[in-house]
Formats: C-alpha cells, structure tokens, sequence
C-alpha cells in the first residue's frame, strides 16, 4: 500500500529521481570518517534552525521585553531552557566545526584548484556563522551581551573614514536601544540565516561538481547513501550528545525557592532552567553600571589582540590583522597552479594550522590574564563575582513578574539590592546595621554611629532585646535618650542584670524576674506582629494577652504592665513616646521615617532628620507641612512654662533637617530592612506584583 | 579528476540495507530528541489558565440611578505573560440598578464574537457595533436584531455575580463588588474561560 502511495506520489512529482540525485553520489576512494565535517555543520545548523525558530515564538525583541522574555523562556516555559540550551551551546559548537572542518580541508588540499570557489564560498560562510553568533549574543539584552555587543560595534565605529556612519547604521541610532534589538534581530532571524542557506546550497552544488578529495592511495568505491551519510549522521549525533551534556551540566542561575524534589519527575525535567540547566542568562542590561565585558569565548582571541595594540595603533589589532588574515586565506588556493602545488598545499596547512594555533594561544593568553594573581585580574574577578551576584538576583527577583517599565527597574528597584545601598548611603551614618557597613580598616575621622543598630529591626528577637536592655548601645545607648531604661529599671528591675548579678538575687527576686522576662516576651510577639486593632492576628489569644501587658494596670485589666502609660495603640495610651500601632511594620515606619519629629514618634524629643522628596512637584507642600507642624508644636509651649527657651529650642531642634529622598527610595530602605524582598513597581512606591 | 565522476558507476548493493535502516533509526533517535521537548515548549500555554474570578470594588451605589446601565471598568493586576502590571483595567461592566439595592452586572463582551456591547439610550437596547447583537435591559437576546435580521448572538448577554458592601469611609454609603468572568464565545451555553 505505502509503496503503491510512493509511486503515485513519484509520478506527480519526480520526487524519487530529485532523492537520487541528492543521495546517491559516487564517493571515489569510499566513505570515510574524515569527510565527516561538512556535515556536521550542515547538521548543528539545522539545530540552530529548529531551535531558533521555537526561541522566536517567545521572544520579544524591545529594550523594555528582551530580557523578560528570555527570561519567561528559560525559567517559566516547558523545556524552554532546553530549546535555547541547545541554541546556545550550538552557536559554539558551530564555531569550533569551522575550525576542524577548514583544517580538514586544507590538509586533504581540498582548497586547491579546481575547488578554490568553494573555498571561498565557505570563507563567506565562516564570516556568515561569526556575524550569527555576534548578533545572536547581544539577544537577551542582559550585561553580558550588551557591553560585549558594545565593544565589537565601537571597533567598527574606529574604522577610519566610514566607521562612525556605519556604526550608527548598525545600531540602528547614537546610542543602543530600540533599534538597535530590532536591527540586530532581523540580522540574526532573517537576513544572515537566508544568506547562510544560499551559501550552504552554493558550497554544495559546487562541491558536487568536483566530489571529495580523495586520498591519492585510496581504493574501493563507495556512495554517500548510506555509507557516508551512516558516518556523518553518527558523529552528528555524537556532536549532538556533547551539546545535550553542556546543556544539562548547565550555566544558569538558579531560583532560590525552587525544590526540585518537590515536584513530579515531569516538572523537574520541564522546568530544570530554575534548577541552574541550560544557558546563562546575566542581569538585565543596564547602562549605568560597570561591567567588566569579556566577548564570548570564540571571540576573547581578538579581544587579547587588541591589547598588543595602543592609541591609533589599534586599527591594526581590531581590522587590519583580522582581515589580513582572511585575505591571506582567500589567497591560498592560488598557489596550488601548475608546480606551485605542493608548495601551496603545504603552505595552506602551515597557515591553517598556525591561524589556529595563534587563536588557540591567545584565547589561552586572554583567559590565563583574567586568572593570575595580578591586582588587574583580581579587580576583574571581584568585579564578576558582583554581576554574577547581581545576575542571580535578578532571575530570583523576576519571580512574581517584571514591571512593564522593563527588566532594568528589577534591579533598580530591587530592595535587596538597592535598598541596602539607599541605606547605607542615608542610614548608616548614624545607625549601624550589624557589622554590615563597618569600615575594614576604622579610622579615627569615621563618624561615631549616633543612633540604634537596625539589624533584625521589628523583629520580635529585636523587640525582645531592646526590651530587656534598653540601654544597650544598640536601642537607645547612642542617642542619649533615658525615658525607655529608666521605665523598664523602675517596672522590671533585674531583667537587664548580667548573669553573674542574677545570681545573687535572692528566691523571690529571681522568681519575679522571669515573670517579667515572660511578660516582656509576651509584649514583644504582641508589637512583632504590628499590631492594628483590624488585623487577622487580632483575634489570636497571644495577641490579646500582649495587649493586656501592654495597658496600664488597673482592676479590669490585672495583667497590665503600663506600657500605655507613655505610649498610644490604637489612640489609647500616653504620648510621652511613640505610638506603638502597627509598631515595626512598613506604616509605621513610613511615619518615622517622613516625619520623626510628629507627636506620634519622637516628638520634640527626636533628633533624626525627616526624609522627604524635595524635588518632586510637591516639594513646597512638604515644607509648609512641616513649617504647620513645628508651628503647632511651639504653639503648644505655655507662656508661662519654666523652660520655655529650652522646649522651644528642642522642637525647633527636632525639626531640623530634611534630607532628599525619593518616594520609591523610601520603600526600597523600608522593605530592605524589613526583609521584604518584593520589587518595588512602577509610579507606586508602594506597589509590588503579588506573590505567585 | 573530475572527469571520472562524470560517468557514475552502477548504484549501491543491496547488501547496505541494514545501514540504512540504522540510519534511518538514528534520524529517528534525533527526531524525538529534539521534538518531543520541542512540541511540550510548543503547547506551554496549556500550563497558562484563565484568571480566577474574584470580587472587585467597582463603585458606588449612589452613583447609580435606577433602570439606566452605567458602565464601569474592572481593574486588577493584570499579568501578561513576563510582565505584570499592577493595577490595570481587565475588563469593562454594565450596572443596572433595578431597585434599592437589587444590581445587575454584565459583561460588556459580546456572547457572540466578544466585541464590545453599547448602550443605545433612545431604543433601550443593548447593541454590539459589530454585528447587531441585541439585548433588552434585562440583558435577554432578542430574536430581532435592531436594524433588522436575525440576532447573531447565541444567548443572553454574561451575567456577572453583584455584592453590596457598606462603605469604609461613609456609614451611609453601600459599594458595589463585581466578579468579573471571561466566558467562551459563541455557544448557547455559558461557561467560564479557562
């Protein structure tokens, strides 16, 4: 039947005779394993092909989507990380068949005449896989493509006379962006891709005309189908084994909370880009950082060249030795006429064989130089060791989603990143963090922390602490305030006493101390959970208990420890200190932060600057605020008061400065010191993509 | 010795058969490996389900007078593929106050080919721009088409699920809550996207 199909099919079309003609070709000497080559690349090409074409079902090339969607692609799609694994590492595999297989030819002379077109054809077609690869690279729009892709467009930009007009034709404007994606998009899907094929068509109808270039001492016959294509499809898929290995031995980042053994088998294999499979993909590009650009491996030999090369001497490094050397190549199926021939034959291997060599050597130079123990190489390594840490906050970050704005806000608006920057820059002057900011190497002219240490801040380990041990120079030791210890020596009196003291307290004493210890770590869960009257912990019997502690004593409310004799919940209690609803949370702290010296933090007795956006539009209206609020305060001073230039100085004091901040800055300190690693979204300091 | 490859020496012996066969098995071996994560990449979209419908504030019950549709937007966070934006419009309703406090939610998406549903005040009938549907306020099919013809849409427009709630900030004042459903178009039957 299926036969009977064929022949009908072959009356309608030729199709048996067109077979014949590409499969059975005489191949005089027999097969070998040594024609293999040509083959291989035809076959790693035809990977790229499938594989690239699935990569741009899913990509989307744009300054603001690129990264996201090779994002989506390789951590959220099915096998996504495989297709563009595979894609990856077949770019490099290709390079390296070019090599072996122009090495091939020129050992079996195959580049002599008659066959010096198809030499040439395949120099265009080595010109036309670097081009795909380079173009390819710049792709992701992640660091590593971008400034590397820089690089290779700024020495075209160096070419005297017309550099600089082709350089802005390539990037597609004065500067990457948009256009320079979509340019070097369709270079890479379209234009080079087509012209490889042309190429590739050409290379093999000229080949056919001539056949292989059999060894002088061969014998015996052989044909292509199926000796040959049995030989070139094994090593192909030899070829193909290795790619799969680097695939699954894997470059990617992986995603923190991903638990592979967690999941079915099927999921496991679908989504192993999360478990570090598959290609890297480095943060998003961003223009305003350093970047340490290293071209990829196949390119790092011209990168190394460049350094023997100064000033306006680099032409010779960047376009006239690489190009030399091609026109050296074009030109080396002309010495094969006439008696020239053994001479060429030789001298085309010596050529080969010391262009590789050379490329070897210098892409070993090059890799050898970021490793040495030089101060150079050391910067370099710190230098990645930070974009790669970067890289793998990023892909974590992108976890609940990417802001429209694009993958570069990810970064930038990343709280575990830029938060701890933002308050570096405009807490830690005062505050400490741990031993985070310290200075290596102290000196005598850093400024003394004046304030708490904020490590663990709202936590109830935090809370407990500061508690029992107000006094520490870690709560209010630095600041010269006393209300808090005086209050918690009257009202707990031994709870901060260090062990060798407690153990001279008598029976009772000690019995009442772990009471109090109790109490206070009943009152600290209660102020961890930033209390508010509505929320969900509201209704918890802990939660209750630690509002009881923290009210003042009275007949209806035994347990009370008269917290709220200074400070207010919910509008109840003193106002002596803070207010304490939602204590530690992202409100509360947002009050403290905008407005310290508000009757509902530390009033007149504060003496942080406020943080507020003073070059947005509503700049005056923050300054009049803050002008009412003074003025309310002093308002407040009786005429008749003791002390009445004193009170007025400390509010005017506690008002005193203000320090620019952003609103987005301001979230991004809140949420890195409340550990909230979500990103801060678009025009919405306070938006974040829920959690998936 | 390009001259001896012009006259083609007598086609292979059959005795390569099983050559080509593992040939042939190795393209296969090639074939699956490289296709089967290829169609699973493919079809990743099946992984991709509809939102969950879930109430949304979407106004106020002052602000509706009775027996005349107001149109309202549905925002959420709308995810789209990578990208995530966090208050978005998703979708558009007609409200109808019937009574005190009696609502009536519809999808503005056709049943028919989902383009979006007018409101023509002087016939007081629902219209599709596209292809006359028509409806009454009620949101019931019509048999005819305004402007003549048969109705193209195969049912009444998507009810959507009402919920009053009082009002946070005014004691007095009610908000009205939408739960906002795509449905498949084009069937008798509603039945939720997925």
């Amino acid at each position: 039947m299926f036969a009977r199909l064929c022949t009908w099919l072959d009356h309608r079309t030729g199709y048996r005779r067109f077979l014949a003609v590409m499969l059975i070709e005489h191949i005089p000497g027999g097969a070998k394993w040594r024609y293999v080559w040509g083959s291989c690349l035809a076959f790693v090409f035809l990977v790229q092909l499938i594989t690239g074409v699935l990569l741009m079902t899913a990509y989307s090339p744009g300054d603001s989507t690129a990264w996201g969607s090779v994002y989506y692609i390789q951590y959220q799609m099915e096998f996504g990380w495989f297709i563009r694994g595979l894609h990856h590492f077949g770019s490099q595999t290709m390079v390296v068949l070019l090599g072996l297989h122009m090495l091939q030819v020129v050992i079996a002379g195959a580049h002599l005449p008659p066959r010096e077109v198809n030499w040439w054809l395949g120099l265009v077609l080595l010109g036309l896989v670097l081009a795909l690869s380079l173009t390819g690279y710049l792709l992701p729009w992640d660091q590593k493509g971008y400034w590397a892709t820089q690089v290779a467009t700024n020495i075209a930009g160096n070419i005297p006379g017309v550099g600089q007009w082709l350089q802005k034709i390539i990037v597609g404007g004065p500067d990457y962006g948009h256009a320079t994606l979509t340019r070097f998009f369709a270079l890479h899907v379209a234009i080079l891709p087509v012209l490889v094929i042309v190429f590739i068509i050409l290379h093999l109808v000229v080949f056919r005309r001539h056949g292989v270039t059999a060894p002088k001492k061969a014998e015996g016959e052989g044909w292509f189908w199926p000796d040959q294509a049995f030989r070139d499809l094994l090593v192909s898929l030899l070829i193909f084994a290795v790619m799969i290995g680097l695939v699954l031995y894997g470059q990617g980042n992986k995603i923190d909370d991903w638990k592979p053994n967690e999941v079915s088998a099927y999921d496991r294999w679908a989504h192993a880009g999360r478990d570090g499979k598959g290609a890297n993909l480095d943060a998003p590009a961003n223009p305003a950082t350093d970047y340490p650009a290293r071209p990829e491996w196949y390119f790092l030999f011209l990168f190394q060249l460049l350094k023997y090369f100064e000033g306006s001497q680099e032409i010779i490094g960047t376009v006239l030795i690489p190009n030399g050397v091609l026109v050296l190549l074009a030109l080396l199926p002309l010495l094969g006429y006439g008696r020239m021939r053994p001479f060429g034959h030789v001298f085309g291997v010596i050529v080969v064989g010391a262009l590789l060599l050379g490329v070897s050597a210098l892409t070993f130079l090059a890799i050898q130089e970021d490793r040495a123990d030089t101060d150079k190489a050391n910067a370099y390594r710190k230098q990645m060791k930070d974009a790669d840490a970067l890289a793998e906050r990023a892909v974590n970050a992108a976890r609940d989603g990417i802001p429209a704005e694009g993958a570069g806000r990810l970064l930038a608006r990343d709280p575990m990143t830029e938060g701890r920057k933002l308050f570096q820059q405009n807490c830690a002057v005062c505050h400490t963090h741990g031993d985070d900011f310290k200075p290596e190497k102290p000196t005598p002219s850093d400024p003394k922390p004046t304030a708490s240490d904020l490590k663990g801040f709202g936590t109830e380990e935090w809370i407990y602490r500061l508690l029992v041990n107000p006094g520490d120079k870690a709560f209010f030791g630095r600041t010269g305030l006393e209300a808090m210890k005086e209050a918690i020596e009257t009202g707990f009196p031994d709870v901060g006493k260090p062990p060798e003291e407690v153990k001279k307290l008598g029976d009772a004493e000690k019995k009442q101390r772990e009471e109090d210890l109790n109490d206070l770590k009943v009152i600290a869960r209660w102020l961890a959970s930033h209390p508010r009257r509505g929320s969900k912990d509201a209704k918890e019997a802990w939660f209750k208990e630690g509002h009881a502690k923290f009210r003042l004593q009275t007949k209806e409310n035994q347990a009370g420890r008269g917290c709220a004799e200074c400070h207010a919940y919910e509008g109840e209690g003193g106002r002596k200190g803070p207010d304490l609803t939602g204590y530690g949370g992202s409100d509360w702290l947002r009050i403290m932060i905008m407005a310290p010296y508000s009757r509902s933090r530390y009033g007149k007795n504060n003496a942080m600057p406020a943080f507020r956006d003073l070059e947005g539009v509503t700049a005056d209206m923050v300054r009049m605020e803050i002008d009412m609020s003074r003025q309310a305060m002093l308002d407040q001073v009786k005429p008749t008061e003791r002390r009445r230039i004193d009170e007025r100085t400390k509010i005017e004091k506690a008002h005193g400065r203000i320090i620019q901040l952003s609103d987005v800055e301001r979230e991004l300190i809140i949420r890195w010191l409340l550990k909230d690693d979500r990103v801060v979204f678009g025009g919405q300091p306070i938006g974040a993509a829920p959690r998936r | 010795m390009s001259d001896t490859h012009q006259a083609p020496p007598p086609p292979p012996p059959e005795r390569r058969k099983f050559l080509k066969w593992v040939t042939h098995g190795l393209s296969a071996l090639f074939g699956a490996v490289l296709g089967v994560p290829a169609v699973l990449y493919l079809i990743d979209p099946r992984n991709r389900p509809a939102r969950a419908g879930d109430f949304k504030r979407v106004g106020k019950l002052s602000e509706l007078e009775k027996n005349v549709p107001k149109q309202v937007v549905i925002r959420d966070v709308r995810r789209d593929a990578w990208t995530v934006h966090p208050n978005d419009v998703i979708g558009r309703v007609w409200l109808i106050r019937r009574d005190d406090d009696k609502i009536d939610a519809f999808t503005t998406t056709c049943p028919h080919l989902g383009c979006s549903i007018d409101y023509n005040a002087e016939q007081q009938l629902f219209v599709c721009p596209c292809h006359n549907g028509t409806f009454d306020l009620k949101g019931e099919r019509q048999e005819q088409a305004l402007g003549g013809g048969t109705n193209p849409a195969p049912r009444n427009m998507d009810a959507l699920k009402v919920k009053l709630d009082a009002d946070p900030v005014d004691p007095k004042g009610r908000l009205i809550e939408v739960k906002y459903e795509k449905f498949y178009q084009g069937e008798e039957d509603k039945k939720p996207k997925k």
